[in-house]
């Protein structure tokens, strides 16, 4: 008798909590500010059969759309630590408690890192593959190598490497090839589920994410922090009860 | 006096004194006999024995088992207690058991014993029967007959006794009923032995050291065999020593006395580790204060009552103590009785028996010097190190300075000073590369060497032919290197005069007057460090004899005149010079032919001349020589130099350049220690401070030019300071002109900071006057009379006049007319004569000028009566302020007004303006030294001091002419600079205490000098690699070449121990020995792909020997340097060499040892510096990590650390590793390159690889010096690796041995086959072979048309032959003679190349390989491989190169043993990664021989393998 009251009690308390938090859905657009720079073609000095055979390579620092002005390849993240850029604390509704995936992919099909940057959540796994014909090596160096090692390794065509035991970090990890020395990604890991990456048009979609004031971080490979050393703490934002907040153009420029 | 019964005195007062004197002399024989038996030393061994007991006890209380384990020990013990009862109570049992057994024993023993006898007997009786009568008489056989009898009957009375003995066995394996359960008394024993064996493994060692305690304690036997008389049996205490027959005392030179140390009679402990001063000390301290002591007390103390209570019956000893027996005591113990007890503080190096100096071989006072032979403190002459101690002796021991022993001790400032009787090379004094064992002394060498002091007092070394110090002689003149080999050999195989090492210390000033102007140089010359602070050229003016104020009335233009004379004659000489070397430069060849003409001709002539005309010939001989010499110098700068148009952005470029070609890591420049505002093009202008003084700050170099001329000038030393300098240790650092001249553009450019005391420097031009009375002074020593010296100051030497003089005689300057230049010149001369310029300066007219000062050689012990002390002890009372000593009341006295002998503080300062000490108002003199100068106390230690503190100070109150005062120039030692935060009044004070450092550094360096002729055995004399190890030493410090180059790692010990210590980066608490497991975790962990990461166990940098167990530290080698782990930079230990350590498993709690490799990633090992020492910094690379700071800074995109990429991103390409552009380290050079390459590049460096923003600069080595660095670090690299059996200097390259490759070849070739690839293989070379046969075709071809022009017949014939085979090859697609060779000789190097060069390979991303070209030239060419490095290093490089470098290598490391089973891709080579290695090394080892093969000429390029088959993958292929 007692336990089952014991039970009922908890899963009221359970509900209540459940109730008090809300989520929500961040969504925005981060934009260049100015006239976007024109992309670089790439001086391909090595391997050029393969490299070049659907065409030319461009430096992939400034994926702008034209209409837009959208920033591709933006690291969008919630966090509840100025300091750390750790999303540690927040709360996690709780169909994201654990990640969808075990494995995060990367691959190197044409002499470039496909995605060209990578979010991973703390428990998955980056997965480097070549399905090129050729021989790629793959660089990671991390910032603070106390969190993750950095290492050189070669990959064979056809094959994969698997880079488990990643740890949050403010930092991103850079992940380069020596052989093309071109080819460069970035890896940021996060302790929760709330990140995105921009797409095409630089728009992102935080989906689920909990109702309350938290820190919003930017990251751009061209840029760093938004608003420059002054972004490392991320900036303020107030996600209110709702279908979606919207943080409407983040403006970014070198 | 005849005899007669009178009494000439009284009887009965004699009777009286004979009574009183009888009694007298009772007593004063008692007294004297205990006196003689109350010697002081017997009271201290007494104490020694309480502190002896009360240590052990200490040790005992320590060891005792703590609450916990008390339980366990006690159940131990009662176990033992029980079992032994148990014994007890068998025994007795076992024996009435067993009673009636034993009277049959008994029996049968001896029916035994009967028996024997009766046998022994019988053959007794035999033998004698033989040899009287016969073996064959009846006797003979009869007794043999009985004895075999008795044989037979022993046989079996033995066996009866055995089967006795085995029934009564039989009994202790019987069981009885005992306190403890059935049980048989061997079960018992047995338990018995293994409880004890048990429990003494627990409370052995504390057992131990009780009972020592016991045995120390002082008791009644003690005191009984210490009284009189019995104490010449078993004293315990007597007199202890050492004697030394081989290493006498020197009695004065006359007498070599036995050496008897009796030292050790009262400094008991000096050998005992175990009396560390600190642990003495604190006995005498209460321990009823100490809590972690008392809590022991109480441990032991209960064990040892439970021990009581349980052996109350028992007899064992320890057992029975009384608890208290272990009370801990104070020991009443004074001061200087802790300091005579204690260890000596560096047992690993003396005293002890296993250290480099045991005491039984080198006594005490051989390095101490001191009365040995003495027991008294004040008859051992003990010597004060400072005025404080001495009045503290004088009060506690009567102490007095001893006059009549010749060596007393040496003062513990000295002490090192007498390491040179024995290390003549001061070198070998650094042990391990950069542990310095005598810092001061090497300090004072050190600078002794840097300031030139040898220019003018030799220090030779030499004594009646044998070494007894070290060498420093100025190098011959010219030096070795120019000599033709025949003098060179004639001058090194003199053995009574071997020629000198040392390079004059200043530039020469042949050419002086393109460099600077005669202004600047005369300031200087009076006053050099007002220009430059930290210059090392003395001070000769404004010194206590010749400052205005010190000068007689007609005497007070001197000084001014003659640095002017001076500056006149340095600058009229080199203009001459340079004018010859112009005029010499337009000289046609025949003017040249006709000079060598003439000197052949009058060469020859010579002897038959008369002396008139031979003094003429012989000086257009030396004319003409002259002019040939000129001809071969190098031309003046404003004509061999032309300088570019300076570019816009000149000044930028020229800070740039200057911070990176390497300036700073000689020189310093305060224009680069902060940093710049950002250039026009953006990029910033980082901070670089400059790493040494080895050359001058040129923060005011401009200040010294004023003319284009001199800018010329500055630009041909940069690009090669030889020519203005030719023994200059500047090296040529391979610079355009264009980049000179931007460089000097900037240096120039660079406002001198205005200095008001060097612009109010004057110097005066003299007077017609002085002059003339300056001339007079020196005509007057050169012999001449009034009235002959008033005529030639009138008229000058008449040519006549002249000609009676020498050639080189001063007073050729004076010829008629006389003028001023004339007497400048000659007052010039006389004065640089005066002075010994030379000694520093290579100077036009005084090649051949021997040193001025006296010779150091022995100095060390002149005897101070002849030392001339005149009247120093009086300026120092009045110009100095006497403070006690340096570490106490230095500022006590300053404060009150009083020197330390009560006197009023004398407001006087010393004469000397700009001395390198604070004279503006204290200016603060020892106490120690000043006692040494006074009358009636001096000694050389205290002339020393003022010759080298203020040494024109013994002409205060003399009358001297101005050509006979004392001479020796005003050295700076110390070079402090003013700290940040560091207001002016403590900057003064601590530099003036820096220099009193040096000085004294300097000094003790000098008082070593005794010239002592050691016996040949006690002298160090290092051979082999430690020998070469100190040549290169020598040599590495000669030309500073630490600076840029990692030499020797750092050694660090970590104290192990349960010490917590805070984690840098978790913040979670650890002890070094949990962190070490944890970095090997680490290690494990990242390795994972690689678990067995052992390729070379053998080698330092993987494997590392255990260390003793229970040891307390670990040895650590490697670098400081700082992680970067993301916001801070945490200081972490990166290891150059493994570490083994032991611990006990957590989870098997079994002890294992592990080890940490050398630079293993995630192998963190945090620096804590309260537990970690460093006991050596790392030798060298200074210069090269603060370019790599600027370099970072100027440029993060390309020298940048890979992970520091916070806010940039990197566009194309990849920020490659900023070490890689500084110069490299050297820790494996030894390992790493072939002797005879290193050789080469040494003598004449070229560039190797493109990265670097510097080149190998080109030194003035010597090949000596060459040779001594190359053997350095073969020496060095298999000193600390003894198991690589490293060769040198001579290496044998297997590779290139026709044998190996035909071995490897056949090897492969069977590979091949069992792989069934060999047909593969002849069907990928075909189209090879083809194109190799069409090449040879069409030279064939070329032959035969050839042929048939000459219409050669049989040979036309040959060739068609040769051209159709060729063909019908070609049309077939058939080519067995290159098969046959490719199977014979190629296939392993066909493969390897292919797995070289093999696209998608890793090798040409950076590097190239003969015709094979990299994606970008970043590493060094490989063709120079076979020649530059050794095999087996190029292997373990390719395999681990991390392992290697101490920070992180751009290259990967290629040894996966995870994938030895099985690899992928044997279309390109069949091996494992192993193998892989070994064949691209050979390969490049092999390179030059197989560089024209078809195989490797014709597969070059993208295609060259065919079209890129998927899968390719070479030797770097993963899982």
């Amino acid at each position: 008798m007692m336990r089952c009251l014991l039970l009922l009690v908890i899963m009221f308390a359970g509900q209540a909590l459940a109730a008090q938090q809300q989520w929500t859905t961040l969504k925005g657009q981060v934009v260049f500010d100015g006239e976007p720079p024109v992309p670089q073609e790439v001086n391909v000095v090595a391997d050029q059969g393969h490299c070049l055979e659907k065409g030319k390579l461009v430096n992939e620092t400034w994926i702008v759309s034209k209409t837009t002005k959208g920033v591709k390849n933006v690291f969008v993240w919630l966090a509840s630590d100025a300091a750390t850029a750790s999303g540690k604390n927040l709360p996690v509704h709780p169909s994201l408690k654990e990640p969808a995936s075990r494995k995060v992919e990367v691959d190197q099909p044409q002499c470039s890192f496909v995605p060209h940057v990578i979010g991973v959540r703390e428990g998955q796994t980056l997965v480097v593959k070549n399905s090129s014909p050729i021989t790629h090596n793959v660089r990671w160096e991390s910032a603070n190598t106390l969190k993750n090692k950095s290492d050189n390794q070669t990959i064979a065509s056809g094959k994969i490497i698997e880079i488990p035991n990643l740890k949050q970090d403010r930092l991103p990890m850079s992940v380069s090839c020596s052989i093309h020395a071109w080819m460069k990604s970035y890896v940021r890991i996060f302790d929760s589920p709330y990140f995105a990456v921009t797409d095409d048009e630089g728009r992102f979609e935080i989906k689920l994410a909990p109702v309350g004031k938290y820190r919003l971080f930017v990251w751009h490979e061209g840029v760093g922090w938004k608003g420059g050393a002054a972004g490392k703490s991320g900036e303020d934002i107030d996600l209110k009860p709702g279908p979606a907040t919207d943080t409407g153009p983040l403006k970014i420029k070198p | 006096m005849a005899a007669s019964d009178i009494f000439y005195r009284e009887q009965k007062t004699l009777n009286v004194a004979f009574a009183v004197s009888c009694v007298a002399m009772l007593v004063s024989v008692i007294w004297m006999f205990a006196d003689d038996f109350n010697r002081p030393y017997k009271r201290d061994q007494k104490v020694f024995r309480t502190v002896e007991e009360e240590l052990s006890k200490r040790t005992a209380l320590s060891l005792a088992p703590d609450e916990a384990q008390q339980k366990e020990i006690v159940a131990s013990e009662t176990a033992v207690v029980n079992a032994r009862k148990v014994v007890a109570e068998l025994k007795p049992k076992v024996l009435s058991a067993s009673s009636k057994l034993l009277p049959v024993r008994t029996r049968t023993e001896t029916e035994l014993q009967n028996t024997k006898a009766d046998y022994d007997a019988t053959v007794s009786y035999f033998n004698i029967a033989v040899e009287h009568k016969g073996p064959l008489s009846d006797d003979a056989i009869r007794l043999k007959a009985e004895s075999e009898t008795l044989l037979t009957k022993m046989t079996a009375k033995r066996k009866d006794l055995e089967d006795r003995l085995a029934e009564l066995a039989a009994f202790d394996d019987m069981e009885f009923d005992t306190s403890a359960g059935k049980t048989s008394l061997n079960a018992a024993q047995k338990k018995l032995k293994d409880l004890e064996a048990s429990h003494k493994k627990v409370t052995g060692d504390f057992d131990r050291f009780v009972k020592l305690t016991a045995q120390k304690r002082w008791g009644l036997a003690d005191t009984f065999r210490g009284l009189p008389v019995i104490d010449g049996f078993a004293p315990p205490v007597m007199i202890k020593q050492t004697f030394h027959d081989d290493l006498p005392i020197d009695y004065g030179g006359f007498k070599y006395v036995t050496r008897y140390d009796r030292c050790t009679t009262c400094h008991l402990g000096i050998d005992k580790p175990t009396f560390d001063k600190a642990l003495v000390a604190k006995l005498a301290t209460d321990p009823s204060k100490d809590e972690e002591l008392q809590k022991q007390f109480r441990n032991a103390e209960m064990l040892l009552a439970e021990r009581q209570k349980q052996n109350s019956d028992s007899k064992q000893d320890v057992n029975a103590l009384s608890p208290n027996t272990l009370r801990p005591q104070m020991v009443s113990m004074s001061p200087a009785q802790i300091n005579m007890f204690a260890t000596h503080p560096r047992l690993d190096l003396f005293v002890e028996a296993n250290s480099k100096h045991p005491m039984e071989k080198f006594g005490c006072s051989s390095c101490h010097n001191g009365q040995g032979s003495a027991t008294g403190f004040v008859d051992a002459t003990h010597t004060p190190n400072d005025v404080p101690e001495e009045h503290k002796w004088v009060k506690e021991h009567g102490w007095r300075n001893i006059h009549d022993w010749d060596t007393p001790m040496l003062p513990k400032r000295f002490a090192e000073a007498a390491c040179v009787k024995c290390h003549h090379q001061m070198e070998s004094l650094v042990t391990e590369g950069t542990k310095v064992e005598a810092p001061k002394l090497m300090k004072g060498y050190n600078l002794v060497r840097e300031l030139g002091c040898f220019g003018c007092h030799e220090i030779s070394g030499v004594k009646s032919g044998r070494w007894v110090g070290p060498d420093m002689r100025l190098e011959p003149e010219p030096p070795l290197e120019s000599l033709t080999p025949a003098e060179r050999a004639k001058r090194l195989a003199d053995p009574a005069n071997p020629p000198g090492n040392q390079r004059k210390v200043g530039p020469s000033l042949y050419r002086i007057a393109e460099k600077t102007n005669d202004e600047w140089a005369a300031k200087w010359i009076k006053a050099p460090r007002v220009f430059r602070p930290d210059t090392k050229m003395p001070h000769f003016y404004e010194q206590a004899n010749n400052v205005a104020e010190a000068l007689p009335e007609d005497q007070k233009q001197f000084p001014d005149a003659e640095v002017r004379a001076m500056t006149h004659y340095l600058f009229a000489k080199s203009q001459a010079h340079l004018g010859a070397a112009s005029a010499a430069a337009k000289r046609t060849p025949d003017e040249i032919k006709a000079d060598e003409k003439l000197i052949e001709d009058l060469t020859a002539k010579l002897a038959e001349l008369t002396d008139a005309d031979k003094r003429d010939a012989n000086r257009k001989l030396a004319a003409a020589k002259e002019r040939l010499v000129a001809a071969a110098e190098p031309r003046p700068a404003n004509e061999s130099i032309k300088l570019p148009e300076a570019a816009a952005d000149q000044a930028e470029k020229g800070r740039h350049l200057f911070a990176t070609k390497g300036c700073l890591a000689c020189h310093k420049h305060d224009g680069l220690e902060t940093a710049g505002p950002n250039a026009a093009d953006g990029k910033p202008q980082p901070g670089l401070i400059g790493e040494t003084n080895f050359g001058p700050d040129l923060t005011r170099v401009a200040a010294k030019f004023n003319a284009k001329a001199n800018r010329q000038w500055m630009v041909q030393w940069l690009l090669n300071p030889a020519v203005h300098s030719p023994r200059t240790l500047m090296p040529t650092v391979h610079l355009t002109i264009e980049e000179a001249d931007t460089i000097a553009g900037w240096l120039l450019a660079q406002p001198a900071k205005p200095d008001p005391t060097w612009d109010a420097l004057k110097v005066d031009k003299p007077d017609t006057e002085t002059l003339k009375s300056m001339a007079q002074m020196y005509l007057r020593k050169a012999g001449l009379v009034t009235r002959e010296i008033s005529e030639v100051l009138d008229k000058g030497f008449s040519k006549e006049q002249l000609s009676y003089r020498a050639d080189d005689a001063d007073e050729q300057e004076l010829s008629a007319p006389l003028d001023d230049a004339k007497l400048m010149m000659y007052i010039g001369k006389k004065g640089i004569n005066n002075l010994g310029c030379f000694a520093c300066h290579n100077i036009p007219g005084f090649e051949t000028a021997k040193p001025i000062g006296v010779a150091l050689n022995d100095w060390g012990i002149k005897d101070p009566a002849r030392i001339a002390f005149e009247d120093a002890g009086n300026y120092v009372k009045d110009r100095y302020h006497v403070i006690p000593s340096w570490s106490k009341g230095a500022d006590d006295a300053n404060h009150h007004g009083h020197d330390a002998h009560g006197h009023a503080k004398s407001t006087a300062k010393p004469l000397e303006r700009y001395a390198p000490y604070d004279t503006s108002s204290q200016s603060l003199y020892e106490a120690f030294y000043a006692e040494k100068l006074h009358h009636g106390h001096q000694k050389r230690e205290g002339f020393l001091h003022l010759k080298l503190m203020s040494p024109r100070a013994y002409d205060y109150n003399r009358i001297k002419d101005w050509n006979d005062r004392a001479r020796m120039p005003q050295f700076k030692f110390a070079r402090a600079s003013k700290g940040a935060n560091e207001s002016d009044a403590d900057f003064v004070r601590r530099e003036a205490h820096e220099e009193a450092e040096a000085r004294e550094a300097v000094m003790t360096f000098v008082l070593g000098l005794i010239a002592e002729p050691i016996p040949t055995k006690f002298v160090h004399q290092p051979t082999g690699d430690r020998l070469a190890e100190i040549k290169g030493h020598k040599v590495i410090e000669k030309f500073n070449c630490s600076s840029c180059h990692l030499f020797g790692p750092g050694q660090y010990d970590l104290k192990l121990g349960n010490k917590k210590l805070v984690r840098p980066d978790d913040g979670s608490e650890t002890t070094v020995l949990e962190m070490l497991i944890k970095a090997h975790q680490g290690f494990m962990e990242n390795e994972v792909s690689d678990p067995k990461d052992r390729p070379y166990p053998e080698h330092v940098a993987w494997g590392a020997k255990p260390p003793p167990e229970n040891a307390d530290k670990l040895r650590a080698r490697g670098v400081i340097s700082d992680l970067n782990a993301g916001d801070k930079n945490i200081p972490m230990l990166r290891l150059s060499e493994a570490l083994a350590f032991r611990y006990t498993d957590s989870e098997t709690k079994k002890e294992k040892v592990a080890s940490i490799p050398a630079n293993a990633q995630g192998a963190n090992v945090f620096w804590f510096p309260e537990v970690m020492k460093e006991v050596a910094p790392p030798f060298g690379g200074n210069f090269a990590l603060s370019l790599k700071r600027y370099l970072t800074e100027w440029d993060p995109k390309v020298y940048g650390d890979p992970q520091s990429l916070n806010n940039y991103a990197d566009e194309g390409g990849q920020a490659p590793n900023g070490y890689a552009a500084v110069p490299p380290t050297l820790l494996h050079e030894g390992e790493r390159v072939q002797p005879d390459w290193l050789y080469q590049f040494l003598l004449n460096p070229k560039p190797i690889r493109k990265i670097p923003v510097l080149q190998m600069p080109k030194f003035s080595l010597s090949n000596e010096d060459a040779m001594a660095l190359v053997n350095y670090f073969t020496a060095v690299n298999r000193l600390r690796d003894p198991a690589l059996g490293l060769a040198g200097p001579y290496v044998k390259i297997e590779q290139r041995d026709e044998q190996y490759l035909l071995t490897k070849t056949k090897e492969y070739v069977a590979k091949l086959k069992s792989n069934n690839l060999y047909e593969d293989r002849v069907k990928e070379l075909k189209p090879v072979w083809a194109q190799s046969a069409r090449d040879a075709l069409t030279a064939a071809e070329i032959k035969l048309a050839g042929l048939k022009v000459a219409k050669d017949e049989a040979k036309v014939k040959e060739a068609e032959t040769e051209v159709n085979t060729l063909k019908s090859q070609i049309d077939a697609n058939d080519f067995p003679a290159q098969k046959a060779r490719w199977e014979e000789r190629e296939a392993y190097v066909a493969d390897a190349w292919k797995l070289v060069t093999y696209p998608g390979n890793l090798c040409l991303t950076c590097h190239q390989v003969g015709p094979a070209l990299p994606n970008e030239y970043r590493a060094p060419n490989l063709d120079t491989t076979w020649e530059r490095l050794r095999p087996e290093w190029t292997e373990r490089w390719i395999s681990y190169p991390q392992r290697l470098t101490p920070y992180a290598s751009l290259m990967q490391p290629q040894y996966k043993p995870a994938e030895a089973k099985k690899h992928s891709d044997e279309k390109v080579f069949i091996g494992t990664p192993a193998e892989q290695i070994t064949a691209s090394r050979d390969l490049l080892m092999m390179y030059p021989m197989i560089a024209d093969w078809p195989v490797v000429k014709y597969r070059v390029g993208p295609t060259a393998f065919g079209t890129v088959a998927p899968a390719a993958a070479p030797a770097t292929d993963n899982k």
